[in-house]
């Protein structure tokens, strides 16, 4: 019994640390780094990272390894511990996120592929923790009692306020399309759905997309950044060791903002299943949930979709220019919550009045 | 007339071009380097040098400085011969130009870095 | 009449925000310093004189043959405008007239610059709003033009072009081919980003309405160049007062001023980017044109004595140096009134009422250079003075500002 109960807790240790832990999630965020600037440079008629491994693939890694060894400053009028905390508390909260994901089957004897933590309503935890992030990056602007990082901090604080909301509304389409708020059930059940609710999917894909870039403020949503403005807004006084964990925690939020549209809207890591076949069928489940095959299969297809997903966000990145901050306010609250509101009623009015006549369900 | 992401078919296009970028220390391909480029100074023709000294006098900078003939150089009429103290030099080709004989050159080697001050003497 | 203590008006605590001297928007050091109620500017304060260097004192212990050379150097972007204008200005003391093919060899450097100044500028606005893709495309396009330079020329930078009667190197016919190839690519990018890279909506929403300077103002307070010709100001000199062979372009017909009646930075973007096409043209017309013939005209390096003022329009707007000879070979007092310092004041009447946000791109949109601009006047508009200060009292200024203000403390 005592040996068992070991037994488990290194597995799950395992789990938790390396695969589809912490390690995987690490790894693949610098990996989707390297991805996001090497299409960026090549979208620009630049090559890159080049020098680093092959292709420059561990141009990300040398980056943060460089970092770790700079000098650490703190500025005088700073509040030290909560300057020095905000860092770790980004990166925790971000890989708390990432736990989420479902990448591989953790649990195989409930169906459906859950990730390292899963229950029911997880969905409304992660929309709550991915909020907290941006609180900590305001407090970070905030504690380092500079103009630029407080005038950073405000400018997130508005984009939060105004792309929070539609993110949260377009996240519901797929809830209400599943009935439920557990991320591993809305990926089952949407597998099972009609293709024709594929058509009510589109329009919150596009707004969560939208709202993501700015969730992650990156171009045209990078006014707390705006290097040529406020000088990197509230990272400005950032450096070293807490730069370095930053920049991962950045990383790791791409990594859960691929991997959520890749879950939510994408169908996650089912591919074949989407075959009509009847070797896809419930028996195909279960082997892969039991079998090494499907761990292998599962992750090759969440990285592969979310690479996709990833790519689409650094075309957008390389599109456009930055925005200001009250024409972002305004594009969040005038376009995008009145749309992500119209896509809820056309979601419910489909369901309950127009599928039942055309007899999909 | 003015939309949302106009530029995305140049985007596209420039995935299959071979990027602009020169890799340069590893080639030297796409530096269209001209005949005529202004660089590294040299004494090119001491035969033909009198020491007349013009070339000191006009430089700018005063980067060129007119020494005694060493053992192993020629030896000009007037016992002097100009020697470039090249971290001065703004490469302007001025003393190219005023030399009457045709004896100082920039030559198109573009790559001048040097570890002291010492080397940068260009005799 | 009221003290300068009773006028002082007591404000609520505002943010003030520093651009600069050390700033990622600003290629080199500026001051500016923006008083900000949350994101809208309330008050902009320009100091300049971080990149004061002395040439113009330089300028008269040197030989005018020499000071070409350092002429250039005033200004890396702008080194033709301020070669060439100083060797017109001598020409011009000296009452000697150049050979045509040089004059025309000397307009084709003037206008390749102008080229690379602006679509430098494009990029750095491009940059300054987030827009780095356009960025990127924009510094690849000004490769073309820098080797052609560099073709031209033998340098990249400090082209060196233009001598005292003259210009230095010829273009062959290999060279005109080559450049006119040159040309023509350029006149092809120039017109994808007239007609679509500026129209992005992201980079339109970020220039249409910004930084106004209404045509009013801009008259009065003398701005000059692409500036004023955003706000529909005809200024410029190579149709005002032609000099060179810009009196050949104008008589020609086919080139006009172009002006734009927005008034804002996007006026200026299509003034800069329509006057790029517009340059490529005349690159053409006068490789196309160019008469045969030498290219220099011997000059006695001793200059008469005479007063001068040689005007020439920049790429940021008119440039001037005004000029004293005394009969010997170095110049008796050379004064340069670069285009920035004219545009320094409209600039801070652009900046107010703003956001915080577009500062960056009001104050590029002026093209602004420093190290052409900066002086050691120091002017208090509060109290309407305005005094030149040697360098000693500014010593004794600063020592006992350091006494005043000790700052070992923290
Ligand atoms: S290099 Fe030319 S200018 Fe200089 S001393 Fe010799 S001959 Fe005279
Ligand atoms: S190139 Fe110009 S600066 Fe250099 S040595 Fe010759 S005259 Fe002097």
């Amino acid at each position: 019994m005592q040996a068992v109960g070991v037994l488990d807790l290194a597995v799950q240790a395992l789990w938790v640390l390396v695969f589809p832990g912490v390690f995987f999630i690490t790894t693949l965020a610098l990996l989707w780094e390297w991805l996001d600037r090497k299409f960026y440079a090549r979208l620009q008629n630049r090559v890159g990272p080049l020098h680093t491994g092959w292709h420059g693939i561990l141009q990300p890694l040398m980056d943060f390894l460089k970092l770790l060894g700079k000098e650490d400053l703190t500025p005088a009028k700073a509040d030290r511990r909560s300057f020095a905390a905000v860092p770790v508390v980004m990166l925790v909260i971000s890989l708390t996120m990432c736990m989420f994901l479902p990448v591989v089957d953790m649990d195989p004897n409930t169906p459906g592929i859950q990730g390292i933590l899963s229950f029911e309503g997880d969905l409304v935890l992660v929309l709550f923790l991915s909020t907290l992030m941006a609180i900590a990056i305001v407090l970070a602007g905030h504690f380092s009692s500079n103009p630029f990082g407080e005038t950073g901090a405000a400018r997130t604080g508005m984009l939060l306020i105004s792309f929070e909301i539609p993110l949260i509304l377009s996240v519901l389409t797929p809830a209400l399309l599943a009935h439920s708020l557990r991320i591993s059930t809305i990926t089952e059940s949407l597998k099972q759905l009609q293709p024709a609710y594929a058509w009510l999917m589109v329009l919150p894909f596009v707004v969560y997309v939208i709202a993501l870039q700015a969730e992650l403020e990156r171009i045209p949503f990078d006014v707390s950044h705006a290097e040529t403005e406020i000088v990197h807004g509230w990272q400005v006084e950032y450096s070293g060791k807490k730069l370095a964990i930053i920049h991962l925690a950045e990383d790791i939020m791409l990594v859960f903002g691929a991997g959520m549209v890749t879950t939510l809207f994408l169908g996650g890591p089912y591919l074949l299943e989407y075959i009509p076949l009847d070797v896809f069928s419930a028996q195909f489940a279960t082997f892969m949930a039991t079998s090494w095959v499907g761990t292998v299969y599962y992750t090759l297809v969440f990285v592969l979709k979310s690479a996709l997903v990833v790519l689409l966000l650094s075309n957008m990145r390389t599109l456009f220019a930055r925005w200001r901050i009250d024409q972002i306010v305004h594009a969040g609250w005038k376009v995008m919550v009145p749309i992500a509101l119209f896509n809820l009623i056309l979601v419910h009015v489909a369901l309950t009045y127009i599928f039942p006549v055309l007899g999909v369900l | 007339m003015v939309r949302l992401g106009k530029m995305e078919g140049e985007l596209i296009r420039s995935i299959s071009k071979r990027p602009a970028t020169v890799i340069y220390p590893f080639t030297k391909d796409g530096l269209n380097i001209p005949p005529g480029l202004r660089a590294r100074w040299s004494y090119a023709n001491p035969d033909m040098c009198t020491g007349c000294k013009i070339c000191e006098r006009v430089c700018p900078s005063g980067a060129i400085e007119m020494v005694e003939c060493g053992p192993d150089d020629v030896r000009t009429k007037t016992g002097f011969r100009p020697i470039c103290h090249f971290d001065r030099c703004i490469l302007c080709g001025q003393c190219v130009e005023s030399c009457p004989r045709d004896v100082l050159r920039l030559t198109d080697s573009f790559e001048m870095a040097f570890l002291s001050r010492e080397d940068m003497v260009l005799r | 009449m009221t003290t300068p203590d009773e006028r002082r008006v007591v404000v609520p605590p505002r943010v003030s925000i520093p651009i600069g001297p050390q700033h990622p928007a600003l290629k080199e050091p500026g001051m500016f310093r923006l008083t900000v109620e949350g994101e809208r500017i309330v008050d902009a304060e320009v100091n300049i004189g971080y990149n004061h260097r002395g040439i113009e004192k330089l300028a008269e212990s040197k030989t005018h043959l020499q000071n070409l050379y350092l002429m250039e150097r005033i200004c890396g972007i702008c080194s033709a405008t301020h070669n060439g204008n100083y060797a017109q200005a001598v020409e011009f003391a000296a009452e000697v007239e150049i050979p045509e093919r040089a004059k025309f060899i000397r307009t084709l450097t003037w206008e390749l610059e102008r080229i690379h100044s602006h679509i430098l500028w494009l990029g750095v606005a491009f940059h300054e709003v987030g827009f780095d893709t356009a960025f990127m495309y924009s510094w690849r396009d000004r490769e073309v033009v820098m080797d052609m330079l560099e073709d031209l020329s033998g340098n990249r930078v400090n082209y060196g072009m233009n001598t005292i009667g003259g210009v230095r190197r010829d273009v062959s016919d290999e060279l005109r081919l080559r450049l006119l190839k040159g040309l023509d690519k350029l006149e092809e990018r120039m017109e994808y980003y007239r007609d679509v890279a500026i129209y992005e909506k992201t980079f339109w929403d970020r220039v249409a309405g910004v930084g106004l300077l209404e045509t009013g103002v801009a008259k009065r307070t003398g701005a000059v160049g692409p500036t004023a010709r955003g706000s529909n100001v005809p200024v410029d000199v190579r149709f005002n007062d032609p000099t060179q062979a810009y009196a050949h372009i104008r008589d020609s017909g086919e080139f006009e001023m172009v002006l734009s009646d927005r008034c804002d930075v996007a006026g200026r973007s299509i003034v800069r980017v329509t006057e790029t096409i517009e340059s490529v043209r005349m690159c053409r017309w006068l490789l196309n044109n160019m008469p045969d013939g030498p290219i220099r005209e011997r000059v006695r390096p001793r200059i008469q004595p005479n007063e001068v003022l040689a005007r020439y329009e920049a790429p940021r707007g008119e440039c001037i140096h005004y000029l004293v000879t005394n009969g010997t070979q170095s110049p008796e007092r050379i004064k340069i009134r670069a285009p920035t310092h004219a545009n320094w004041v409209s600039m801070a009447h652009c900046l107010r009422g703003g956001y915080i946000a577009d500062a960056p791109i009001v104050l590029a949109a002026i093209d602004p250079c420093f190290s052409c601009t900066d002086r050691v006047v120091i002017v208090d508009a509060d109290e309407h003075t305005l005094e030149l200060v040697p360098l000693d009292v500014l010593r004794v200024r600063a020592n006992r500002w350091y006494k005043e203000n000790n700052r070992s403390s923290d």
